[in-house]
């Protein structure tokens, strides 16, 4: 039995009343025989709810999507900040020799380059100089955190309290720099990112183009 | 000919329709699921019927229904909202039980300091006290104080001194609880130093673990509880905190009716419960702070990480707290 369809104006029940197809606006509409009211056919209630769904889980794809970039991005680079205090500080040259200066190289300028990328494709929504500004505060904040992990695990702070603070306010100070020279670099990503976002564009196109087809967007009634 | 009918009923579309009213509720597109939350109602002109366009894929959508006869979308929300108070109810208990925990480990590091050492040098000094006096007084040899002689136990010939101190101190124990039962706890602590001396003061590294998961504890109980204003919240946390409480009292319940039997019990005894008590308390600040501001964090963090166009998915989180959604604020 068809599930009952009461005209709003006159209450005839339009079950049996076939829908029409209106293509301008898409909505399949059934007219009532006895006052020429019009009224909308409900769309199926799961069709809704299953797009309502696919919609969730996008939005949740993306942020998992962004936070796991953040996690990644943000601990590469401050294990690369170590590497080069590492690197410049205390290594001796047979540690040098193993932990090769060219991997270290490769190691910055590839995290340099996928976060000036992801920066700039995945924050177009937000003005440029935040974004720059925001990320280079959060990763002097984790570099900090991580330091002073780092110094806890590592001295005896009630023996010697004292010069371990001086080396935590010195490694903090001295993080700052390997940090700037990672987001100058990673101005290189920026064109990177941007040919993301082109390729993005290009495909959000195309399926609102699809869409459009399928929905008869735009055409007369 | 087409083109021009098209022009000719798009500017009557934009022409005539004047919005008649807001939709302020959850009502999504039927096309692409956005939600319409914000949109303008317009009254179309040809139809005579109610509609709103959807600002992603421009298509309309009827805002006239019908209740759904079918039965399973009723069983499935009620299947979904069983499962959904089932989940708070399982975080609920698992946020008590992960401030208790994170508390009673606190209470159990800080009683694993010196002071059980101390406690232990303690008894020792004392059992060679006794073990002395049952040497000069032949009558209480086999007193319950001599550890080897009770347990039947002969050490073998040549054992070294520190296996045996080890043997009848580390190993047995056998005359703690009588021991301890005849200390005075505050006397003890007093000639230990004071509290600041007996507490294990590594312990409250757990403090930082306890200050990060008491704070995402409370943003998600600020999340997941929407309809709850800060009132509310903070009544739910009180809730939360007072079920950690509870599970607290079964941990009084043993160390006050069990004796001690060895210095790191004795020390528990002593040092865990005024820092279990101490914890639980602590953990209110970030558990507070958590739920209340666990939802314009998350409103900070979707607009800081999701681009505009899929936020408005997420505009409850705006709406429960009777502010704009946030493509309607965007799109000023």
């Amino acid at each position: 039995m068809a599930i009952s369809h009461i005209c709003i104006n006159c209450a005839k029940d339009l079950a049996r009343q076939p829908a029409i197809f209106d293509p301008h606006y898409s909505l399949p509409l059934v007219i009532c025989p006895d006052c020429n009211k019009a009224s909308v056919r409900r769309p199926n209630y799961y069709s809704i709810k299953y797009k309502s769904l696919l919609r969730i889980i996008t939005v949740f794809s993306t942020l998992l999507f962004q936070t796991l970039c953040i996690i990644a991005l943000a601990g590469a680079t401050v294990a690369c900040v170590f590497l080069i205090g590492n690197v410049v500080f205390l290594m001796t040259d047979a540690e040098l020799s193993r932990l090769s200066v060219t991997n270290v190289i490769i190691a910055v300028s590839l995290t340099s380059i996928a976060t000036g990328a992801w920066l700039t494709a995945g924050f177009s929504h937000i003005p440029k100089l935040k974004v720059w500004i925001g990320w280079s505060v959060f990763l002097v904040m984790v570099t900090a955190i991580a330091s002073i992990i780092y110094f806890l695990s590592k001295s005896n702070i009630d023996a010697n309290f004292g010069s371990a603070t001086i080396l935590l306010v010195l490694a903090n100070t001295l993080a700052l720099i390997p940090i700037l020279v990672m987001m100058i670099l990673a101005m290189v990503g920026i064109p990177l990112g941007n040919f993301f976002l082109y390729l993005y564009q290009i495909l959000a196109r195309e399926l609102w183009q699809w869409r459009k087809r399928r929905l008869s967007l735009g055409r007369t009634r | 000919m087409k083109a021009d009918q098209e022009k000719i009923d798009l500017q009557a579309e934009i022409a005539s329709p004047q919005p008649i009213s807001i939709i302020v509720g959850d009502r999504l597109c039927v096309h692409c699921g956005y939600n319409l939350t914000g949109q303008s109602i317009f009254r179309e002109s040809h139809y005579d019927l109610l509609i709103a366009r959807c600002p992603e894929c421009g298509s309309v959508t009827s805002l006239q229904d019908y209740p759904s006869l079918g039965r399973w979308a009723n069983r499935w929300a009620g299947v979904a909202a069983g499962l959904w108070v089932f989940l708070l109810l399982a975080m609920w208990a698992g946020s008590s039980g992960a401030i208790f925990g994170i508390s009673m480990a606190t209470a159990m590091e800080a009683s694993s300091g010196p002071f059980r050492s101390y406690i232990d040098d303690q008894f020792q000094e004392w059992k060679i006290e006794q073990e002395a006096l049952a040497a000069n007084n032949p009558s209480t040899a086999n007193s319950a104080t001599n550890n080897t002689a009770i347990q039947g136990i002969t050490l073998p010939t040549g054992t070294p001194a520190q296996a045996q101190v080890f043997f009848r101190g580390g190993g047995l124990y056998t005359n703690f609880s009588k021991w301890w039962d005849l200390q005075d706890n505050a006397a003890l602590i007093k000639q230990f130093g004071g509290w600041r001396q007996a507490v294990d003061n590594d312990a409250f590294y757990f403090w930082i673990l306890l200050t990060l998961l008491a704070f995402a504890m409370g943003c998600f109980w600020g999340i997941a509880l929407l309809k709850q204003r800060r009132r509310g919240l903070l009544i739910w946390a009180s809730l939360i905190i007072a079920t950690s409480c509870v599970f607290a009292i079964f941990a009084f319940v043993d160390w006050f009716t069990t004796d001690a039997y060895y210095p790191r019990s004795a020390s528990e005894h002593v040092i865990a419960p005024p820092i279990l008590v101490l914890s639980i308390a602590f953990a209110v600040i970030p558990l507070f702070t958590g739920v209340l501001l666990g939802r314009p964090i998350a409103r900070r963090l979707t607009r800081i990480l999701l681009p505009p166009r899929l936020l408005n998915s997420l505009s409850t989180l705006w709406i429960t707290d009777g502010l704009e959604p946030p493509h309607l604020q965007s799109s000023r």
